[in-house]
């Protein structure tokens, strides 16, 4: 991990990690695992996981969903190993970044850049015969521009992730100085005026919104005792056909196995404003008697549960301008920054503009577009063709686990949404 | 075991100083599906930072193989930035109380007793309970090249349900914790459960019973959210590299007098609490905010020796990430005014949490959506809200607070008042 600021570089680290985990169940027990840091400590691990399981007496019985047992030794993708990357072409990569970013304005103050890049061998075995191993390579950049001006101080975000491909950040690179120039136009950005209006999302925003509401909704382990959407349930118009997929090489959650073992598979969740898919480990699978979808995950040693991979929402017709092109007046949120889903959504949105007379106007800062989770998908009433997947280098956090995820979309329209005023 | 590690490095390089984290955590899971989950996490992660050549260099690992971390220290400062790293001298540390002995020999099987007594108390027809109870007990070692040893043993233990109201239309998730340093007490768990029913148990209201303006007041829960911004202004780096509005103001009144904000690691048995941090730098007491005046900020070793100032004593450091600066214990001055007379006149919105603001709000703007929002009508929880949303510049709401309540909570390593708002907006439903 390489760090640098304006003033120069802040950090440079390396850590190795080792870390493995067992878990195990008994019939008629719950759950035993334990972790261990060394191989002459899996038998120790085994043994706690065993009594763990026999101390915790199940009303249900855990049953997995069948998965025939495998062999196979994935390597690291030729070329796409970041260790063999010369450090000083890294730290070149980091210092091209802070100097576009800051080339762009005056107003440009403080800068950050960060590299990261890393190797991790996945070993996944059962007591059942299946033998995995992975080497996924991962590299990524954030950035961060800091405009200010008469004490009006702005910023702006931008990442880049990528399994390897140092071409990708290149090309990301080649427009980092985009981020610069968000800060620097939201200096003279107003504030959006709070009320209804029709909204178009930008492709990136749409998948976060398409990834907190649905695809959560739709994935057996997204919050305790939650009851998933039901299947059959409709959440909008017939233009919405959502799924995750976790097998399209190159994407942030993208892996040759989850960690049961199941090969990741593209899954559709809503088909036609209808949901008609859940995603499920082998355990949620074997409750509702289908077959897992991939969709085990963790950190190193966290416990699987039903997690996204890269969640999209598929095309319809139509480009970002053909949506615009009709609205008298709206509003265009282009740059997500947050999102809250407690009862309510509200995503936080970075700059974006007033849509008047059917094109792009005034930026405006401070937005935020709320509403009745499943209400605002109902409100979508057009779909565009221009689907792109967000390489930005995203995570999703449920109960203190943080694994990567994708997220791709087309634009789409609300029609009539609350937007609201952070400013 | 530090030592030696420091032991082998220090002839190579000019300074150098690590810390070394244990840990043992067991987990019991009670779900409401009926499966159960008891999990044992046990690892251990070192830091290692050098300077050598007027360049640092650091390396984490989680393995225990200290030549291969030390090496990676060494290699790390060939690309490592210029700079100084001015570590502390020894001085004595203050006694805190950071372990509790019946939790450091709590096993799993008392952990699940907790769990399921929670459990137990919590059950009902309409709800689905998920319960867990974490105990986790550890060492956090650090030691300097200029002669720093220090160790402490650390327990931290948390009991917490979700609940799922059913029969509710739109099911919200309630997710409510206890977590200290001791064992539980039953008065702990009994407070716990008793919040789950407070929150729960009123009717969500179909309208609102008066279309007056009413006061507001946000509970401990709910302050935490509000004065996020503050918590990431109040950063040494902020306040010295300008990103904070708090910069070039120190005495100056940053906002009303009724606030006051303090760190405290010494404190006994909270979560935050060390008599060192993990730069080796002595804990104490850091006034931040007093009566509204801006008198302070935390800073670490390395943001203090890129900015110019001391550290404060608020090193976090973990294998994988490079050195941060983290609050301990922060904590929220309490005021005069018992949490009762807030509510027992007139109509009062009761707002007892809000999600945390993510991102970088430190310019104070920030939009508070709720589910936990209730009408209070002399002091009566009438119904619950549907959802209510403050938005606003929080230096701006500050100077609406009319009180602050004389009761505080720990909510984690966090403790505050309520305050009671007068003149705010809120969107109700």
């Amino acid at each position: 991990m390489l760090s640098y600021r304006r003033r120069g570089q802040e950090f440079a680290t390396s850590t190795e990690e080792a870390i493995g985990v067992v878990r195990c169940f008994n019939s008629g027990h719950g759950w035993g695992s334990a972790t261990f840091a060394t191989l002459d400590e899996v038998r120790s691990a085994i043994s706690t996981a065993h009594e763990f399981s026999l101390a915790l007496p199940t009303r249900h019985s855990i049953r997995l969903s069948e998965l025939p047992p495998r062999q196979a030794d994935i390597p690291c993708p030729e070329g796409r190993d970041p260790r063999a990357i010369d450090v000083a072409i890294k730290r070149d990569f980091v210092r091209r970044g802070v100097e576009s970013l800051r080339s762009v304005d005056r107003r440009i103050g403080d800068v950050r850049v960060k590299w990261e890049d890393q190797l991790t061998e996945v070993v996944v075995v059962n007591s059942e015969g299946m033998v995995l191993v992975e080497r996924r390579p991962s590299i990524s950049m954030t950035a961060l521009a800091v405009a200010a001006e008469s004490g009006t101080v702005e910023r702006a975000l931008g990442s880049c992730s990528t399994a390897g491909a140092l071409h990708d950040v290149e090309t990301w690179l080649g427009g980092i100085s985009a981020i610069s120039e968000r800060a620097v136009a939201a200096l003279h950005a107003v504030p959006v005026i709070p009320g209804r209006y029709p909204v178009v999302l930008a492709p990136t925003f749409a998948g976060l919104l398409v990834h907190r509401v649905i695809g959560h909704r739709c994935a057996a382990g997204w919050h305790p005792g939650a009851a998933l959407l039901p299947i059959g349930t409709r959440i909008g118009p017939d233009s919405l056909t959502i799924g995750d997929d976790g097998k399209t090489p190159g994407l942030r959650g993208t892996s040759a196995f989850d960690c049961e073992g199941t090969q990741p598979q593209n899954t559709t969740i809503v088909q036609n404003g209808v949901v008609v898919g859940h995603l499920h480990t082998r355990a949620s699978a074997g409750a509702a008697g289908l077959g897992a979808t991939g969709n085990a995950r963790a950190p190193a040693a966290g416990f699987p549960t039903s997690r996204l991979t890269n969640t999209y929402l598929a095309k319809g017709m139509g480009t970002g301008a053909d949506l615009i092109r009709d609205l008298d007046l709206g509003v265009y949120l282009g740059e997500p920054l947050s999102a809250t889903d407690d009862g309510m959504v509200t995503l936080r949105a970075g700059l974006g503009r007033m849509i008047r007379r059917g094109e792009l106007a005034e930026p405006v800062k401070g937005a935020s577009l709320s509403g009745d989770p499943l209400g605002l998908f109902g409100m979508i009433d057009a779909v565009g063709a221009d689907f792109t997947w967000d390489t930005a280098a995203a995570t999703c956090s449920l109960g203190g686990q943080t694994v990567p995820v994708g997220s791709g979309a087309p634009h789409i329209r609300l029609v009539e949404a609350l937007v609201g005023d952070q400013s | 075991m530090i030592t030696d590690l420091l032991d082998g490095v220090a002839p190579l390089v000019t300074a150098a100083d690590a810390v070394l984290k244990t840990d043992e955590t067991v987990t019991v899971s009670l779900g409401s599906d009926g499966v159960g989950r008891l999990e044992r996490h046990s690892g251990m992660g070192c830091h290692l930072r050098v300077l050598k050549d007027d360049r640092i260099g650091m390396a984490g690992a989680t393995d225990g193989r200290w030549p291969q971390l030390r090496q990676a220290a060494l290699d790390s400062v060939a690309v490592g930035p210029l700079g100084s790293l001015l570590l502390p001298a020894p001085a004595p540390t203050p006694s805190v109380h950071t372990a509790d002995r019946v939790a450091l020999s709590a096993g799993p099987m008392q952990l699940l007793d907790l769990a399921k007594s929670v459990a137990r108390r919590i059950e009902e027809d309409r709800w689905q309970v998920d319960v867990w109870a974490e105990r986790s007990a550890g060492r956090v070692e650090v030691a300097n090249t200029r002669g720093v040893v220090a160790d402490y043993e650390q327990t931290l233990v948390g009991v917490g349900a979700t609940i799922l109201d059913t029969k509710n239309l739109t099911p919200i998730p309630l997710s409510l914790q206890i977590v200290g340093t001791s064992w539980p007490t039953g008065l702990d768990a009994e407070a716990l459960v008793t919040t789950v029913m407070e929150w729960l148990s009123p009717a969500t209201l179909d309208r609102l019973p008066s279309p007056d303006p009413v006061r507001v007041c946000l509970g401990p829960r709910a302050v935490r959210a509000l004065l996020r911004p503050l918590e990431l202004g109040l950063l040494g780096e902020s306040v010295f590299d300008g990103s904070s509005p708090f910069r070039d103001r120190v005495g100056d009144v940053v906002v009303p007098d009724l606030l006051t904000i303090v760190d405290d690691p010494t404190i006994a048995h909270r979560p935050g609490s060390r008599p060192i941090d993990d730069d080796g730098v002595v804990s104490h007491r850091q006034s931040l905010i007093d009566r509204g005046r801006f008198s302070g900020w935390v800073s670490d070793l390395a943001s203090g020796a890129r900015l110019g100032i001391p550290s404060t004593g608020h090193a976090r450091r973990r294998p994988h990430t490079p050195p941060r600066v983290a609050y301990s214990n922060l904590m929220v001055g309490s005021g005069e005014t018992p949490t009762a007379e807030f509510l027992n006149e007139g109509e009062v919105i009761v707002i007892e949490d809000v999600p945390i603001p993510r991102g970088n709000v430190m310019d104070g703007r920030v939009t508070l959506v709720t589910p936990w929002a209730y009408w209070m009508s002399e002091g009566e929880r009438v119904g619950r809200l549907r959802s209510a949303t403050i938005s606003g510049n929080v230096y701006d709401l500050l100077h609406h607070v009319v009180a602050v309540s004389r009761e505080s909570q720990w909510v984690g390593a966090w403790c505050g008042p309520s305050l009671l708002l007068d003149g705010i907006e809120v969107r109700v439903r």
